[in-house]
């Protein structure tokens, strides 16, 4: 029995720290947000900052050289949409060409990073995930539907890049935590 | 060049080698969803209620008309992302006792109201909107051909409407897909997106103002959609926002009983959906394919995928020149299903070559969201039904006070020339292709799927999976697809397949080829979402596609 209570107890420390959100508000305004795979979950983003009322500056195609600073915090919507690439034009090669120049000079301004990812399951797979994982080595926080971390991988990553991760159950639940990141 | 000196011979012997083996249609091989066998009669559709619906209408004793009719209006609740009243579709019936298939055509037609000079319909928007057939010619197929009444096969779609139903993580990700567009209408919003963003899986959809026109429709009847109290608020949306349909277009909507395109494959008899739409494209691939002997090319190999490319290809052809609506131009179906056109057509293919440019043959001389659904009865009538919007959630607008998400199949006129153009009041074509198979008389399969330009190619493989390889009905759904239709050369074509699914040698000897590679990580809802069921032996085995919500139910 003792050895079961032992282990409930660990499994809730587990989960406590799996689910943690950012305790303190970290991130400055404005935003700039933006999609990195073009999927429609930009949109739904796009909403949630409007309900928590954090000035913002949309753009799903950003380009490094657009970021001078003016917006103080980068929130990155991560998933991949071959529709979405087709239809803005971009191939997924492109994307990550573009993504990876925007993380560079997002650090070099010393922007907040943070990644989103609400569309659970339906945006993982190999072109998401090399999406997802550039993106997670340089955020600062990370807010993802639980559906899209059943196999840990949002989970490691944090880990690794040593950020808080918080974990919802749906995508209306992931303006909370947004909303408190910001100062 | 390797490759080529390598299949040459092979191919070579592969042609010598036409025919000439014994299919099984057993299946062989574990499937995701367990195949469903049954003898007295089955329903395979793209929802396990739709389903279930024209299940419940059989063992109420209603034939195979009446089940598939409330399993439509019933599919048009649950799947409302990819078809219902405010769309289109196409029917293929079999009746035992006459021995004889017929179809009807309810396929939207344009507004006689003329668009501005070289407009382009628009999508999202009402201008895209088609005037809708479903309700026409569901409510013909059961007058004629049904023993139920209008009021009978709409209590199963009334009712899921009324108690609403949970959305499954597919339509989920169509909602979310979709929202940008949807986001633009505030009806369609608070239907699909009621808190401001999208209902998501395990959500219940409700949709309280379709239920109260399901219940219309029951107590007056499919005038009520054309000429009465439903066409008024269709109509004043359209006078809202500028569309282009009016009472004059409803009121002069029919369905239309036409001839099926019919071929022979294989001994095989295809009934499909004849023109405006693309069942004769499929009899067209599976003639040119009769040429050879697929077997001997094996079911993954890269020279079987390439030779579906370069048949594909070539039906296409016909698909962009030739298809209109036979109200309006001379369609020339008999030639165009012809095996002689077809074979003409082959000719120029080469197994261990892309073909950049071919030939055109003159048929005179010989020539993105949709659902299916497969019912047989216990007296062997059969059908086949395949529906849509177009798009999915078609001009993603939806008429207040109706619950109606309206098709946006104007937009299949643009960039049309020839026999495709605009004309007031015309069909536009598409490829849907529901499709019945018949083997000494009797019948064999009902099929069809979803997939906009990927239906006929998919079906092709279906049948190709069933004749040439002898899979079951889920093992030949459940099989991995490709599609390539357009060919501009060796390192100009793109073929796209669920590549995870296939051998790694298929895909670098389909690089070797010259094909550009687009692969999918699994089975994906691009490819489309097939339901289909055999019958064999008295026996009826049904599958449904695990890339969509299928789901069969038999008794």
């Amino acid at each position: 029995m003792k050895r079961f209570i032992l282990a409930c107890a660990f499994i809730a420390a587990l989960s406590a720290s799996v689910f943690a959100q950012q305790s303190t508000a970290f991130a400055e305004k404005p935003a700039l947000v933006t999609s990195i795979g073009q999927s429609a979950d930009f949109e739904m983003i796009k909403v949630l900052l409007n309900r928590a009322k954090v000035p913002y500056t949309a753009d799903s195609l950003v380009k490094a050289e657009k970021l001078d600073g003016s917006a103080k915090t980068l929130i990155l919507v991560v998933g991949a949409s071959s529709k979405g690439l087709g239809a803005a034009g971009i191939s997924a090669e492109a994307e990550l060409v573009r993504t990876h120049a925007l993380l560079k000079k997002a650090k070099e301004l010393k922007l907040s990073i943070i990644v989103m990812h609400v569309g659970g399951a339906a945006r993982r797979g190999a072109m998401s995930d090399s999406f997802i994982k550039p993106c997670m080595e340089v955020a600062d926080y990370a807010i993802v539907v639980a559906s899209g971390d059943e196999d840990g991988l949002f989970t490691d990553l944090a880990a690794k890049a040593k950020i808080n991760l918080a974990k919802v159950d749906r995508i209306s639940a992931a303006g909370t935590p947004l909303a408190a990141s910001f100062k | 060049m390797k490759i080529f000196k390598r299949l040459i011979p092979v191919a070579l012997v592969a042609l010598l080698l036409l025919g000439g083996f014994q299919s099984v249609f057993a299946q062989k091989a574990p499937t995701v969803i367990p195949e469903v066998v049954s003898s007295q009669g089955m329903v395979a559709s793209a929802h396990p209620l739709a389903s279930q619906a024209g299940l419940d209408i059989l063992k109420a004793g209603g034939n195979a008309v009446d089940a598939v009719v409330a399993t439509a209006f019933a599919n048009g609740v649950v799947e409302p992302n990819a078809n219902g009243l405010g769309g289109e579709g196409y029917i293929v019936i079999y009746r035992k006792a006459e021995n004889k298939a017929t179809s009807i055509d309810y396929r939207s037609r344009a507004s006689f109201n003329p668009p501005k000079e070289g407009e382009k319909w628009p999508n999202p928007g009402h201008r895209g909107v088609a005037v809708p057939g479903t309700v026409a010619g569901l409510a013909m197929a059961l007058e004629k051909y049904g023993t139920m009444s209008l009021s009978q096969v709409l209590q199963p779609a009334i009712k899921i409407a009324e108690e609403g139903f949970v959305v499954s993580p597919t339509l989920a990700g169509v909602i979310s897909d979709n929202f940008k567009r949807i986001m633009q209408n505030d009806y369609l919003m608070s239907i699909v997106a009621p808190d401001g963003l999208p209902l998501e899986a395990g959500d219940v959809y409700k949709n309280p103002d379709l239920v109260k026109t399901l219940k219309l429709l029951a107590s007056e009847g499919a005038d009520a959609f054309y000429k009465g109290e439903i066409a008024r608020l269709l109509v004043d949306d359209m006078k809202a926002h500028d569309g282009l349909i009016d009472m004059n277009d409803l009121a002069q909507y029919k369905a239309i009983e036409r001839e099926p395109a019919t071929g022979l494959y294989r001994g095989y008899d295809i009934v499909s959906a004849p023109a405006p739409v693309g069942g004769f494209l499929l009899i067209q691939s599976l003639n040119m394919l009769e040429n050879y002997n697929l077997k001997f090319l094996g079911f993954d190999s890269a020279m079987k995928l390439h030779l579906f490319a370069e048949v594909l290809a070539r039906a296409f052809d016909d698909y962009y020149n030739v298809l209109g609506d036979p109200d309006y131009v001379d369609v020339p179906m008999k030639a165009l299903t012809s095996q002689g056109y077809a074979d003409a057509k082959a000719k120029s293919i080469k197994l261990d070559a892309m073909t950049s440019k071919y030939d055109k043959v003159d048929p005179n001389s010989e020539h993105w969201s949709t659902t299916h659904m497969s019912v047989v009865d216990k007296d062997g009538n059969v059908v086949a039904l395949t529906q849509t919007l177009s798009s999915f959630f078609g001009a993603a607008v939806a008429a207040p006070g109706t619950g109606i998400i309206l098709n946006n199949e104007m937009g299949n006129f643009n960039g049309k020339k020839g026999t495709a153009a605009y004309a007031p009041g015309k069909r536009m074509n598409t490829t849907i292709a529901p499709t019945l198979i018949m083997k000494d008389g009797q019948s064999f399969a009902t099929l069809g799927t979803p997939g906009a330009m990927r239906i006929v190619p998919t079906l092709a493989q279906i049948v190709t999976n069933m004749i040439d390889y002898g899979m079951g009905i889920q093992e030949a759904i459940e099989a991995p697809r490709m599609y390539c239709t357009y060919l501009q050369g060796p390192g100009k074509t793109t073929m796209e397949l669920e590549g995870a699914l296939f051998p790694k040698k298929t895909m670098d000897d389909l690089a070797l080829l010259g094909y550009k590679i687009k692969s999918y990580d699994n089975r994906d809802l691009y490819f489309g979402g097939v339901q289909g069921i055999i019958i064999k032996d008295g026996q009826l085995y049904g599958g449904a596609d695990p890339r969509r919500d299928g789901a069969v139910f038999g008794y």
